[in-house]
């Protein structure tokens, strides 16, 4: 009551206070008291990106689902927020029925991206949670990490009490079962993580310890105790099809991101672009029925009342029963003011028709992402697409009326030359000049809009350019101006990112666990919201690391020696490294890898060694022909 | 068929913008399963429009919106069925079948009634305030222009002032001002004036009208068959 009454007072002084006043429609409110097990799905980032994210809404869902459990939301606050609650003395609350984070007995943080680990630690701090696993006392709720970027967590695996890597739905589940057993029995912290370790895909960093060399590279990650394994295999879903799917979101008040439907198609892409993490971390390739996406979407637009439905995956066009699945959900919702948006398409006119037929207000803009200028660079980056593909794609998008095109690009990519980049702005061109043919024919030649949107590349784990040096900060700012020159002009808006933000990244991409010194630092000294221009402070990470007396560019600058022991070694995504060392060689080659989805296997080791296939509803087998 | 409503925003919608609220009430249409129409062209948008916006912060027991439905149904059936589906803070109070010629709400409401409730710390401030608020012809506030902050005398526009309670702890003030494309005057600058003692005062939106001579007429009794 008495913090209702203070936040009553804080709300009208800060910025969109609608972020924290949760009672959103579908929200569950169990009761506190008479719930065995309290987990708190902690986002770190605001409301407004946090609410978007879909892995939760299945969480929330899924452990609400059961009857001794009771899951709520938690983000972070925005800086004016943050300074009120300090002021006030008001904890970290869930949006549900406003318990302080402290008060729960897991506590989830999803790891999305790497420049939102101080948000972890500010959230942490603000929940009343010490920030370190060894600090916390038996009251103390368990701290768990899950996401994308938990297949690196040496950087921050002094915060966490244990990771969940992989696909979480019975990982999640299997953890409170674990947390139930233990609490009945009462033993102590390390009781627990015991048993937690012993799931398949926890990961409890305490366990282990790193060696290094004096060089500072790692010399072991090994377990320190027995009954703990030395590597952990991610978890994987074998049956998407049957996986336990919301049949409500929560539905937010404010504008946030992603706020509609969201059908995930499929999990998984075998594309096989050699710079891209996801496609490795979510393999294989599982993808649902329609009729059961067709029954998720029917029971989502009764219960939220969204004004669109999102056809979700790494790449959706990929979905081999997308045309017929488009067909019905535009039969069954176009005529109830119920749009349909497929967010990420391959670039080929297939998936222009696609488009062209699910658009139902203007025709905005088609973003396509050829990633590389040259033919050489998308052969080293393995992404299969050729100049002939975007410039049919984008003719294609040209007929059908579309007036804008996005380009996505990055450069800084392992082998790139000036030359690469030159033929960025040399591809941007002809898509220039053929919409100003194709549109011309209408009168239209002066409308055409190209914006060209070039990201620094930022070398990841479990990727075949894991191994490789970041390109030099100077070097990538040369290129930028490059491409800036040469892409003057009304017609071709260019934007590009901050490239002090992608050697962070870069850094927390492969750091090892030194790196938590780092973090600790960085945000003691008001480092947060790292992901937010307006907030970032390339300086302030500087000073930090200069205390912590580690060089930065010992992470993103240095070539790994292919013998290397990774600080992630020792978390397994089933992909062998033997693939990804092939991969890197094929890369230097030039030579493309096909899709394992329609080419047959490509010797990642994955279904062989963790029992799994890809599993697509059209029936296609990994060696019939799809021509 | 037409239909005009009015409706509550409480807690704690209350700290919701109106292009939120706008959202919201559409999304519990959908959710009702209210046969609402959609307008014509290159992004269809359900025919739903909503008198005074309100501004975030402000409560209000009087908030009006006109729908239009592809068929009839009874008024009981359609408080009914959107109630069900609203979050809490949003109540449709009352309805009402429309003309669909009916001018629409943000075309005819010119006048706006509040309540403001704060903590003024000690006696008879409220009350000497309101007196010298109505004595004066001028009350001066400032508005952020497109380029300059501008001045503006929002006195003409305040029709009553009424001291509701005054006490130590709480005091209320009930205000009628102008409201709408000819002359706004926003609460809050009337709550400037005062000197509250903790945080701000929280303000109440009682009512929205339609002046007709000496009369103030609801926007459910404007629109008659």
């Amino acid at each position: 009551m008495q913090q209702d009454k203070l936040l009553d007072r804080i709300l009208p002084t800060v910025a969109k206070p609608g972020r924290y006043i949760g009672n959103e429609w579908n929200v569950v409110r169990k009761d506190w008291d008479k719930t065995e097990v309290k987990f708190a799905l902690a986002f770190p980032d605001i409301y407004d990106i946090g609410m978007g994210h879909l892995g939760y809404k299945i969480l929330y869902y899924l452990l609400n689902q059961r009857e001794d459990t009771l899951a709520e939301r938690v983000y972070a606050p925005w800086v004016d927020m943050e300074a009120r609650m300090r002021e006030h003395g008001l904890p970290l609350f869930s949006l549900e029925t406003r318990h302080a984070l402290s008060d729960f007995d897991l506590v989830g943080f999803t790891l999305q991206y790497e420049l939102s680990y101080t948000n972890i630690l500010n959230m942490l701090d603000l929940g009343g949670i010490p920030l370190f696993s060894a600090e916390r006392s038996p009251e103390d709720p368990f701290v768990v990490g899950g996401g994308p970027c938990v297949f690196n967590p040496e950087p921050v695996a002094p915060f966490f009490d244990l990771f969940v890597i992989g696909d979480g739905e019975e990982a999640v589940a299997e953890l409170v079962e674990v947390y139930r057993e233990w609490k009945m029995e009462g033993s102590d912290r390390k009781g627990f993580l015991l048993k937690a370790a012993a799931i398949p895909g926890v990961y409890v960093p305490g366990f282990y310890d790193v060696d290094y060399y004096a060089d500072g590279t790692v010399n072991a990650v090994r377990p320190n105790r027995s009954g703990v394994p030395e590597r952990i295999q991610k978890r994987v879903v074998k049956d998407l099809d049957a996986a336990v799917f919301p049949d409500k979101f929560v539905v937010p008040y404010i504008d946030v991101v992603h706020d509609r439907v969201m059908l995930e198609v499929m999990r998984g892409c075998t594309r096989g672009c050699r710079f891209c993490q996801a496609g490795v971390i979510y393999r294989p390739v599982r993808e649902r029925r329609r009729d059961t996406l067709l029954k998720q979407a029917e029971a989502l637009v009764a219960s939220t009342g969204y004004e669109e439905i999102s056809l979700t995956s790494l790449s959706t066009s990929d979905y081999s029963g997308v045309e017929p699945l488009v067909d019905d959900l535009l039969a069954n919702y176009r005529g109830c003011g119920i749009g349909l948006s497929l967010p990420s398409l391959r670039l080929d006119s297939f998936s222009v028709g696609l488009a062209d037929r699910i658009q139902s207000g203007r025709k905005t803009g088609l973003t396509f992402a050829p990633e590389a200028g040259t033919q050489r660079l998308r052969d080293v980056i393995n992404k299969n697409v050729t100049e002939d593909d975007l410039l049919t794609a984008a003719a294609a998008a040209f007929e059908a009326g579309w007036d804008a095109v996005k380009l996505y690009f990055m450069i800084g990519l392992p082998t790139e030359t000036l030359d690469d980049v030159t033929g960025i702005a040399e591809l941007a061109r002809s898509v220039l000049e053929l919409g100003r043919e194709i549109r011309g024919k209408e009168g239209k030649a002066g409308r055409v809009k190209i914006s060209v949107s070039v990201a620094s590349f930022v070398p990841k784990s479990h990727t075949p350019f894991q191994w490789v040096s970041q390109t030099p900060l100077d070097e990538l700012l040369r290129r930028q101006e490059h491409l800036r020159s040469l892409l003057r002009g009304r017609a071709i808006a260019f934007s590009w990112s901050d490239v002090d933000k992608s050697l962070l990244e870069a850094v927390l991409a492969r750091g090892d666990r030194r790196v938590a010194d780092v973090i600790l630092r960085a945000w003691q000294k008001g480092c947060r919201l790292d992901g937010w221009s307006e907030n970032f402070d390339f300086a302030k990470w500087m000073e930090a690391f200069t205390e912590a007396a580690l060089d930065p560019y010992f992470y993103s600058h240095r070539e790994r020696d292919l013998e290397e022991v990774l600080p992630w070694d020792h978390i397994d995504s089933g992909v062998s490294k033997r693939f990804l060392i092939r991969e890197w060689k094929r890369a230097l080659a030039g030579e493309v890898t096909p899709d394992c989805r329609f080419e047959g296997c490509t010797g990642c080791r994955l279904c062989q060694d963790f029992d799994v296939r890809n599993e697509l509803v059209g029936g296609e087998g990994p060696s019939e022909d799809q021509s | 068929m037409k239909i005009r409503a009015r409706f509550t925003k409480e807690e704690p919608v209350r700290f919701i913008s109106h292009l939120d609220l706008a959202r919201t009430v559409e999304r519990a249409v959908r959710r009702a399963g209210l046969p609402v129409l959609y307008s014509q062209g290159f992004n269809p948008r359900p025919k739903i429009a909503f008198g005074s916006a309100l501004a975030l912060g402000i409560t209000s027991s009087a908030e009006y919106v006109d729908m239009e439905f592809a068929n009839g149904f009874g008024i009981d059936e359609f408080l009914r069925a959107i109630n069900a589906n609203l979050p809490p803070g949003i109540r449709f109070k009352e309805a009402k079948a429309i003309p669909s010629n009916t001018a629409p709400l943000m075309s005819v409401i010119d006048r706006a009634q509040y309540v403001i409730t704060g903590d003024l710390g000690q006696d008879g401030v409220l009350s000497s305030i309101v007196q010298r608020i109505l004595d004066s012809d001028e009350i001066w506030i400032e508005r952020p222009g497109k380029k300059q902050r501008r001045r503006i005398n929002i006195r003409p526009w305040i029709f009553s002032l009424e001291v509701l309670e005054e006490g130590l702890e709480a005091s209320s003030l009930s205000l009628l001002v102008q409201t709408g494309s000819s002359g706004n005057v926003r609460p809050e600058e009337v709550a400037e004036q005062f000197p509250w003692a903790a945080g701000q005062p929280l303000i109440h939106r009682s009512g929205l009208f339609i002046a007709q001579g000496s009369r103030l007429l609801s926007p459910l009794d404007v629109a008659h068959h």
